[in-house]
């Protein structure tokens, strides 16, 4: 009876979580899909990437209600706030990649193709070492630092790629605005990392309170 | 003539002991959400209340009968003690209300009683008391938090932990409240048991019930300011804070002296902060403590009716 509320939120923050993660994998999808020249499975997925987004945002709203309500001492329940926040920007990220594709359809040469996919796995990937890092809140904190590093190495391997190639793109024959529409869609694909990062910090922020 | 002017002086007196001190027992506890502020002045008061009448009387005869108190004496003690902790409150100043009441005891007697007469005996054992509280809460504090910690490692889950923490902050809350019962009830009514008012059992009626009357109605603003600048603003810290605070209190109940919880909690922060290898109260709040809430303040208690009954003498 005492952890009811608290129950009810850990719920709803793991839905949303499965809400992002949804989002994340439709927005890969949608790239690869995009690469290839599936233009209709791009089209799917696109659409896929915006409707678990906005499922992602119903379910945030429902568990910053939960928390308001009384869940978690206070000191506690403004980082779940953030942390909801953090996670919600993967979604967000995700659905960005997704419309910058479908509306500006940047022009991606094939030499390329490669290392694009490469940063979307890797961020995928990224999304669930944070995944993991947050379920070890509720296995075993001391167990969360190690996967919280995973998050941290995985984002400065897709900032590596990402510092790669745009040094490529930049140094090629393309027109600038080519360049700077690729550079954004470069840009774009690194945020999720950069959000999955930002709310590992906040774990262990959690963890760090509790004097683990 | 003068009898409601005592009971009016008492529960005053306690009135702003409750309110001044609920601050360093449930303070940490309420401005983070461990516990409903609603809770704790429930918990505060009835433990208070127990504290007081279980083990109040032990501590009772230093303040009674230190000097000779007739009605007027114990009027002035009382009255000087307690304008001297509303101005302090009304600053924000820390203040501790067992080195007040015992420094216009002491005051009296020194115009009472002289030199010759001063009762040397109880000063000296109060004295040594004031300096070695906060040495034993520090101590008690080192070895609670090590305790702990490999405590609290036993616990793997986020959720687990926050249950603990709240069930530790009402239990350790509620045994510092009867632990401040025990030894500063006779703060409040201690010299109207000296003067033969009170029998200490009443004392500790009277007492205990002003007390828990200041704990309901005036402690939530204190809260965030006077007790909010010594205790530490995480759970754990003041979790081991407040139960180093409540076991120095009720070990001096024990020997018959009151100290204060400022006392205890001073001590107790800075080692903590030695155990951390950080820094947990900065120099300046606890030069303000010492300086003013403790020895300023002390000598002021001893002066102001000593002055007074030479200027005024009866």
């Amino acid at each position: 009876m005492l952890l009811r509320r608290e129950g009810k939120v850990d719920t709803l923050i793991r839905k949303h979580i499965e809400e992002v993660g949804a989002a994340v994998e439709a927005s890969k999808k949608a790239l690869f899909a995009y690469l290839d020249g599936d233009w209709k499975k791009f089209r799917r997925m696109a659409k896929l990437t915006d409707s678990k987004e906005s499922d992602a945002d119903a379910v945030r709203r429902e568990a910053e209600d939960a928390l308001s309500s009384g869940a978690y001492i206070s000191v506690y329940r403004e980082d779940f706030s953030i942390l909801l926040d953090l996670i919600d920007d993967m979604a967000d990220g995700a659905e960005r990649v997704a419309d910058f594709l479908l509306i500006e359809t940047p022009k991606v040469p094939p030499q390329w193709g490669g290392v694009f996919k490469q940063i979307a796995e890797k961020t995928t990937e990224d999304f669930f070492a944070f995944w993991k890092c947050f379920d070890f809140l509720y296995k075993d904190m001391k167990e969360a630092y190690s996967a919280i590093e995973q998050v941290r190495n995985l984002e400065k391997e897709i900032d590596s790629l990402q510092d790669g190639v745009l040094c490529e793109i930049f140094q090629s024959d393309l027109s600038l605005a080519e360049k700077v529409h690729l550079r954004e869609l470069v840009l774009n694909l690194g945020e999720i990392s950069n959000s999955a990062e930002n709310a590992s910090d906040k774990v262990r922020g959690l963890t760090l309170k509790t004097g683990f | 003539m003068l009898l409601p002017l005592v009971f009016l002086a008492a529960i005053y007196m306690g009135w702003a002991f409750g309110a001044n001190n609920t601050a360093n027992i449930f303070g940490t506890g309420v401005i983070t959400g461990a516990i409903k502020y609603r809770t704790a002045i429930i918990l505060c008061s009835a433990f208070v209340i127990l504290g007081s009448l279980l083990e109040g009387q032990k501590v009772i005869d230093i303040v009674a009968f230190s000097t000779e108190l007739d009605i007027k004496l114990a009027l002035l003690c009382t009255f000087t003690a307690a304008v001297l902790i509303t101005v302090m409150t009304y600053m924000r100043l820390p203040v501790s209300t067992s080195q007040t009441i015992m420094g216009t005891v002491f005051g009296v007697s020194l115009y009472m009683d002289g030199l010759s007469h001063f009762p040397w005996r109880n000063f000296i054992r109060v004295m040594a008391s004031w300096v070695t509280a906060p040495i034993i809460g520090l101590l008690v504090a080192i070895g609670l938090y090590q305790l702990l910690d490999i405590s609290t490692r036993r616990i793997k889950t986020l959720p687990v932990f926050m249950l603990a923490m709240r069930i530790g902050i009402m239990l350790v809350g509620s045994y510092a409240a009867y632990s401040m019962g025990a030894d500063n009830v006779a703060n409040i009514t201690g010299v109207f048991v000296g003067a033969g008012i009170f029998t200490p059992f009443l004392g500790t009626v009277i007492g205990g019930l002003a007390i828990a009357f200041g704990v309901c109605t005036y402690s939530k603003p204190v809260m965030a300011t006077v007790g909010g600048k010594i205790v530490p603003l995480d759970i754990p810290t003041a979790f081991v804070s407040v139960l180093a605070t409540a076991i120095c209190l009720h070990f001096f109940a024990q020997l018959g002296v009151p100290v204060s919880a400022s006392n205890g909690i001073v001590g107790a922060v800075i080692g903590i902060g030695l155990v951390k290898g950080i820094r947990t109260i900065d120099k300046k709040t606890v030069t303000r403590i010492i300086t003013i809430g403790w020895v300023l303040n002390f000598i002021m208690a001893m002066f102001i009716p000593y002055l007074f009954l030479l200027l005024f003498s009866w």
